[in-house]
């Protein structure tokens, strides 16, 4: 991701429409440092991110934002369904697999992690401090097959993942407005990767 | 096409967030709280966090995960959706929170964001990954569940977890958290 980041005054707004009373302590302008970055999928919200560096490690929260109206991401697709609600989503098939990328590394899923892989060999190094990693939405698996569904206007996804620790292929089915069920069909070995 | 440079808004007053407080604030703490009972370790924390009025709040986010924000405040964080959190992990982040406040007081600094601090912060981390250790190794004790021990595997850290478990010396798992975080 390209981040950008905010100047002085921008950064000082941005803490003012998402300071919450109850926990004023988060963030103050003096150790904050906000940026954004573009997501292919939306057609004009930002990702926001804001940096306190007062401890260390450092703590961050993140946020789709217009500018106006700031939703957090709370481990919940409740920013996506926003999103969609304001007629935001745009899917195709350049912007599937960043979406889904980021759908995996934003929304906490009962079934565990799950994490698109460039290949079956890239599973044993990923681990849960890969930041760098798991926020690249850019990453095309090998041999992931896109189809899209003239009928419903949805998404199926085949493609390598880490799941839950365990590198499987899976089929992702996307509807519409971008809900996401993800199913594994098959464990990869090195060996059977495509 | 959506503008990285734009300008904020200004209609009207900032629409500030109430909270950021997660709805199954009490219930976490009080679950995590019960599970950290059956340890030592996690009732020595739990003791020493009620002597020195520790105050822990849960806040919801991205991912379990906690947070020091003040001398006697932390934050513990979990995902909105419950469903996909494990209580014991948020068990160990509750009582790594407490440790986390308790560090400067048994002579462990706290790194400020500046470059000639990394050595404190080496210490800071090391310290706080080896008292992870030893909370994982005494709920492994007890429940006889390798729960928690996936969840350090999943951070990376199996080898200095094991490492631990077999009494290896300060020394010897500084050096295997050295090679971990690519230190060396």
């Amino acid at each position: 991701m390209i981040w950008y980041r905010l100047d002085r005054d921008k950064t000082i707004d941005m803490i003012g429409r998402v300071k919450s009373a109850a926990e004023a302590m988060l963030f103050t302008p003096v150790t904050s440092e906000a940026k954004c970055t573009r997501l292919p999928f939306l057609k004009s919200f930002l990702l926001y991110r804001l940096t306190n560096f007062s401890s260390l490690p450092t703590f961050s929260m993140d946020f789709i934002s217009n500018g106006e109206t700031f939703y957090y991401m709370d481990g919940a697709d409740t920013a996506i369904r926003q999103m969609v609600t304001s007629g935001e989503l745009e899917l195709n098939e350049e912007t599937i697999i960043p979406y889904l990328n980021f759908y995996y590394c934003y929304v906490r899923l009962p079934e565990g992690e799950i994490i698109l892989l460039k290949n079956a060999e890239e599973a044993p190094q990923i681990d849960l401090y890969d930041e760098d990693r798991r926020e690249a939405l850019d990453v095309i698996p090998e041999g992931v097959e896109i189809e899209r569904d003239s009928t419903t206007g949805g998404f199926l996804v085949l493609a390598p993942a880490l799941y839950d620790s365990s590198p499987m292929q899976v089929l992702i089915t996307v509807s519409k407005d971008g809900q996401v069920l993800t199913s594994p069909k098959r464990m990869l070995t090195l060996e059977n990767i495509q | 096409m959506n503008d990285v440079f734009k300008e904020f808004g200004s209609s009207g007053a900032a629409p500030a967030v109430s909270s950021y407080g997660h709805p199954l604030s009490d219930a976490i703490l009080k679950e995590s709280t019960d599970l950290l009972k059956l340890i030592p370790e996690g009732r020595r924390l739990l003791t020493l966090a009620k002597e020195r009025n520790y105050k822990i709040e849960v806040i919801s986010g991205r991912e379990p995960d906690f947070r020091y924000v003040s001398e006697n405040t932390a934050y513990l964080i979990c995902p909105l959706t419950t469903k996909a959190v494990d209580l014991d992990v948020m068990a160990l982040i509750h009582g790594l929170a407490i440790y986390e406040l308790e560090q400067p007081s048994i002579g462990i600094p706290r790194a400020a964001f500046d470059p000639s601090q990394k050595h404190i912060l080496f210490n800071q981390l090391l310290d706080i990954t080896i008292k992870m250790c030893h909370i994982i190794g005494e709920f492994e004790d007890v429940n006889k569940s390798t729960k928690l021990v996936d969840y350090v595997a999943k951070l990376g850290h199996i080898e200095l977890y094991r490492g631990y478990r077999s009494g290896k010396s300060k020394e010897d798992l500084t050096n295997i958290y050295s090679v971990i975080i690519k230190a060396v």
